[in-house]
């Protein structure tokens, strides 16, 4: 008996010995011979002659296949290859992507809600970085403008992004291609507006320049709306931006502004002679009043400064340089070296043989806003930090890499699915590209959406984490860069996260896709979603035991005794440049206080962000001068008790200021390798000149964060320091004890606001740093956790979807429910277990790297690896838990059903 | 009948002007190809298929899986506007041809 179907299939296997055909061609041919044998019969031919026949019209297949194999091998055009890849797709292909994101919403949203995480991360990063790099990009020749600075070594090592205040000077009589040099001082002043009778205040301080016309040489972005820079030569005059000129005189016709008088910190007067446009660009340099630098001369704090003294460097004096064209920047460094020695010679006329020499160096205006060492000026805004960026960067990858293998494993467990539908596709003439171009899109279709979602998510990331991101963070449309960077993303991610699931799925073979023998379910990509759980799991670990150790370290810190009292101690600076006969009146003022327990008046607490150091020089038995670089604090003799500083040898200071008596700390003597008790009444010498003798060794105390060794240090007898540090008499009624010394200041200081801050609060703000990484640790670790654990939960009831028949069967078999949930539970967990092994050597390594930045820091014990083990494990398994049980408590007789 | 090397050369044309006539898919276009020539071109049906998809990847013709119900689905193949006016040219070049050829009849044997 003939069999047409038999013959068919026989004759359409012949086909599958040449690649030159693909599942579309063939499947067109045998619609056409189908065709023919049809036609064949109708007209009276048996089945069997039918055939013969029209297999014999069709031809030997061998030279078609040979035909279609130089059709291949043509050179392909981008048309051609498009052409052919998009020839499967219909127009609703947007529609099937639509519809088969819908039909598993679970699984979308866990790409979706992955992706937008991680999309907005990368937003936010793109944002800051982009921000960052907006600064003063907007000088005419900004690459010619340079900023001179000063660079120590030898016994003090570090920088100062000023020069002496002679420096500017000289540097203009000597230098050649350089057309203009700018001395400025930078300060922060408040202002008064006089009125009639009275004066107008404006408390807010202003960020203030002292410049004259060279400042406006160098930068010549400056629109002068009246006046020339020429008018800021002479004394006692002010040019004033425009918004300002509105705030203070609340004048629109600025013309009128001209000629009218305002007094800075209360006493120098200076005449409005210039307005200059508001800078609109992104600038460092956002000053608002400039004030002429010859005024200095005549302002009540003028002995402040030097103009003659190259040995004190102050970083509000800077200087500014622009190349003429052609010069080269290391001609101006040769000078600035040849300069830097002449400066040491000439501050060396007295005292001892100098210890830290000075190296004056070019910076480039570009450099400014990323140089954390040197900074932009006091009172600036701060520079860009490059570590919170990378660090923003990282973290961001690292969410998008997770979200991406969401996709990827999501993708490919449900590859069985699909599996049909790659197969039908084949069949119908799909290629191998169009299946990926298909696959692909619906990847884009998903990201896209991410992408979109990601917008509000990033609006709400930049509000909530404001304390950390630039303030003028903004998302705008407007800006090009920013789209594209969109679509960058858009482009990307699909690829990244469909590529893989894209080959593999269309890989298929259609015979084998069509009878649902997925290959997906195989071996190889088990193995790769294993894989890609255990990355996940091993950066979520990882990042747990990271947070830990952050928030550990913290409160280790924070807790730790320092070697001082700093409960109920408050501080309070008052002006250091008003008269001190104000500041013995305060004084009274507070011994009134039944709140106040003690008073001590000094240069600064005992822990203080930032360090006043100078050389001492002990001299030994063999009159060998041994300089040490040493940190100082100077104040009355209270010191030592309202701060609870130990006397480990040794007496307090006497209070007489001719006696030159001063205490120095245990690690001073350890650096001199005297014991304490041999300290007592030697004679040493600061680098000035002036004589002291010990009276007392302290015992160590943490006078700056931990983040730093206990450096030698040393205290010396001063009355009426302008640092007031009071012991409150007790903690129970604090509010009204601040309330007592406001009014106590208000009476002293009437124009002034109190700025009262607690001793303990000084401390905890040494690492407001840490502070936000251990926010930014734990967010980025909720996060990270949070998709992985999606993920997870993605995974698991794949699983469970999957097992339904086998899980069925255990139940009917006698399984318990216990049973089941732990054979369901069992691989994930062995997953997670796998991934700690990864996590901890990751988290160790970073461990020891954060914690290397303090030089004291806690043990970094087992225990906080095993509790970030474990607190994973639970959570997956509190996400797989919920699978598990809804498919162990299903009734089997449902699941075994045969429908 | 036919050599074959001019069946080859004039195939791209009998398709292209095949499908001028509107859409249609392999099977009914080697039907056409034999009916017009009156069995005087022997084609093996196999071929036709390179042809078709060498003239699709040339941009000439373009293909669509049309699935009717209840029938087989069927790729049709429909002209291009490349392939419009590759027709044009392909139809002058054989018209040239033809011209060349009665020009020669034209002439007179030399005894």
């Amino acid at each position: 008996m003939f069999d047409l179907e038999k013959e068919i299939q026989q004759w359409l296997r012949s086909f599958h010995k040449h690649r030159a055909f693909d599942h579309g061609s063939v499947r067109e041919m045998e619609q056409h011979l189908r065709d023919h044998i049809e036609d064949l019969i109708a007209k009276g031919n048996s089945a069997d002659e039918a055939f013969k026949k029209a297999t014999i019209e069709f031809g030997d297949i061998a030279p078609i296949a040979n035909e279609e194999f130089t059709n291949l091998k043509r050179k392909k055009t981008l048309a051609t290859v498009v052409h052919s890849a998009t020839l499967p797709m219909n127009k609703f292909s947007f529609t099937i992507a639509m519809r088969n994101i819908l039909r598993r919403p679970l699984f979308s949203f866990i790409k979706i809600a992955g992706l937008s995480v991680g999309v907005s991360g990368c937003v936010i990063v793109f944002l800051m970085t982009s921000l960052e790099l907006s600064f003063d990009k907007f000088h005419p020749d900004g690459d010619k403008i340079h900023r001179v600075i000063s660079t120590f070594s030898g016994v003090w090592e570090g920088s100062n992004p000023a020069v002496p205040l002679p420096l500017p000077d000289a540097l203009r009589d000597r230098v050649h291609g350089v057309e203009a040099v700018s001395q400025m001082l930078t300060d922060n002043l408040n202002v008064e507006v006089p009125e009639g009778g009275s004066n107008k205040k404006f408390v807010k301080p202003n960020l203030t320049a002292y410049v004259d016309h060279h400042y406006f040489e160098v930068f010549q972005a400056y629109r002068w709306v009246i006046g020339t820079p020429k008018v800021l030569d002479a004394p006692n005059v002010v040019a004033i931006t425009e918004s300002k000129a509105k705030t203070y005189f609340g004048e629109t016709d600025l013309s009128k502004v001209i000629g009218k008088r305002l007094i800075y910190r209360d006493s120098l007067e200076a005449n409005v002679v210039g307005i200059i446009a508001d800078q609109r660009e992104r600038t460092d340099f956002n000053f608002t009043d400039f004030i002429s630098l010859s005024t200095l001369k005549t302002a009540r704090w003028k002995d402040n400064y030097n103009f003659e003294e190259w040995g004190d460097i102050n970083s509000a004096w800077q200087c500014f340089i622009r190349l003429s064209n052609g010069t080269a920047v290391s001609s101006i460094d040769e000078l600035l070296k040849a300069m830097s020695k002449e400066s040491d010679a000439k501050s060396d006329v007295k005292g001892p043989p100098r210890t830290t020499f000075t190296l004056f160096k070019t910076q480039p205006l570009g450099d400014i806003h990323f140089n954390n060492k040197l900074g932009t000026w006091d009172d600036g805004r701060p520079v860009a930090s490059l570590p919170m960026i990378e660090a923003l960067a990282a973290i961001a990858a690292l969410l998008l890499v997770i979200a991406v293998i969401n996709f990827v494993n999501l993708e490919t467990a449900q590859a069985l699915r699909r599996a049909r539908e790659v197969g039908l596709r084949k069949v119908m003439g799909g290629t191998r590209a169009g299946l990926l171009l298909h696959f692909i899109s619906e990847g884009f279709l998903i990201t896209s959406i991410a992408v979109l979602l990601s917008i509000p998510l990033s609006k709400l990331a930049i509000t909530a984490f404001s304390e950390f991101l630039p303030s003028e963070l903004t998302l705008s449309f407007s800006d090009v860069k920013f789209v594209l960077f969109l679509i960058g993303l858009l482009v990307i991610i699909p690829l990244l996260s469909g590529t893989y699931p894209a080959l593999a799925l269309s890989s298929f073979q259609p015979v084998d896709a069509l009878r649902m023998k997925g290959t997906m379910s195989g071996s190889s990509s088990a193995f790769l979603r294993k894989t890609l759980t255990v990355v996940q799991f091993s950066f979520s670990q990882a990042l747990i035991a990271a947070a830990l150790i952050v928030s550990l370290q913290i409160s280790w810190m924070i807790n730790k005794d320092l070697g001082f009292t700093r409960e109920a101690i408050v501080t309070m600076e008052t002006p250091y440049w008003d008269k001190v006969s104000k500041r013995v009146a305060f004084r009274h003022e507070l011994e009134q206080l039944s709140a106040v327990a003690a008073i001590n008046q000094s240069s600064r607490p005992p822990t203080f962000h930032g360090s006043n150091t100078t050389t001492l020089h002990y001299y030994n038995d063999k009159k060998e001068d041994l300089p040490t670089s040493v940190h100082f604090n100077a104040g009355d003799t209270s010191y030592v008790s309202l701060f609870g500083l130990k006397l480990v040898a040794g007496r307090n200071v006497t209070p007489v200021d001719s006696l030159g008596e001063i205490l120095v700390n245990e690690a001073y003597c350890a650096k001199l390798n005297i014991a304490p008790i041999d300290m007592i009444g030697k004679d040493v010498k600061r680098g000035s000149g002036k004589k002291y003798v010990v009276a007392g060794v302290l015992k160590d105390f943490h006078h700056a964060s931990l983040h730093s060794v206990i450096q030698p240090w040393f205290f010396e007898y001063e009355s009426n320091y302008f640092l007031f540090s009071l012991k409150l008499a007790n903690t129970t009624n604090t509010p009204d004890a601040i309330d007592q010394i406001k009014k106590a200041w208000s009476k002293i200081y009437p124009d002034m606001p109190p700025n009262i801050s607690f001793l303990d609060d000084t401390v905890r703000k040494f690492y407001e740093a840490e502070r936000r990484v251990a926010v930014l640790a734990n967010t980025a670790t909720a996060l990270a956790i949070f998709i992985s654990c999606l993920g997870l939960f993605g995974l698991a009831s794949f699983t469970a979807i999957q097992r339904t028949k086998e899980i069925g069967i255990r139940k009917v078999l006698g399984a318990s429910v216990n049973g089941i949930m732990a054979l369901l539970s069992r691989e994930f967990l062995l997953l997670i277990g796998l991934s700690f092994l990864f996590a901890v050597p990751i988290a160790w390594y970073a461990g020891r790297q954060w914690l290397s930045g303090f030089a004291y820091s806690m043990p970094l014990s087992v225990w906080i690896f095993l509790m970030a083990g474990a607190l994973s494990i639970v959570i997956a398994l509190l996400t797989v838990g919920f699978q598990a049980i809804k498919a162990a408590i299903r009734n089997p007789v449902e699941s075994l059903r045969y429908e | 009948m036919i050599p074959k090397s001019l069946t080859a050369a004039s195939t791209k044309l009998i398709i292209l002007g095949i499908l001028r006539e509107g859409n249609s898919y392999g099977y009914l276009i080697i039907k056409k190809v034999k009916e017009l020539s009156g069995g005087k071109m022997n084609y093996s049906d196999g071929m036709l298929y390179p042809v078709l998809h060498h003239l699709e990847k040339e941009g000439f013709i373009k293909s669509e899986w049309v699935m009717e119900d209840e029938q087989r689905p069927r790729k049709y193949y429909a002209l291009t506007t490349q392939g419009k006016n590759e027709l044009i040219a392909e139809r002058e070049h054989w018209v040239n041809v033809h011209s060349v050829l009665e020009a020669i009849w034209q002439l007179s044997p030399k005894k």
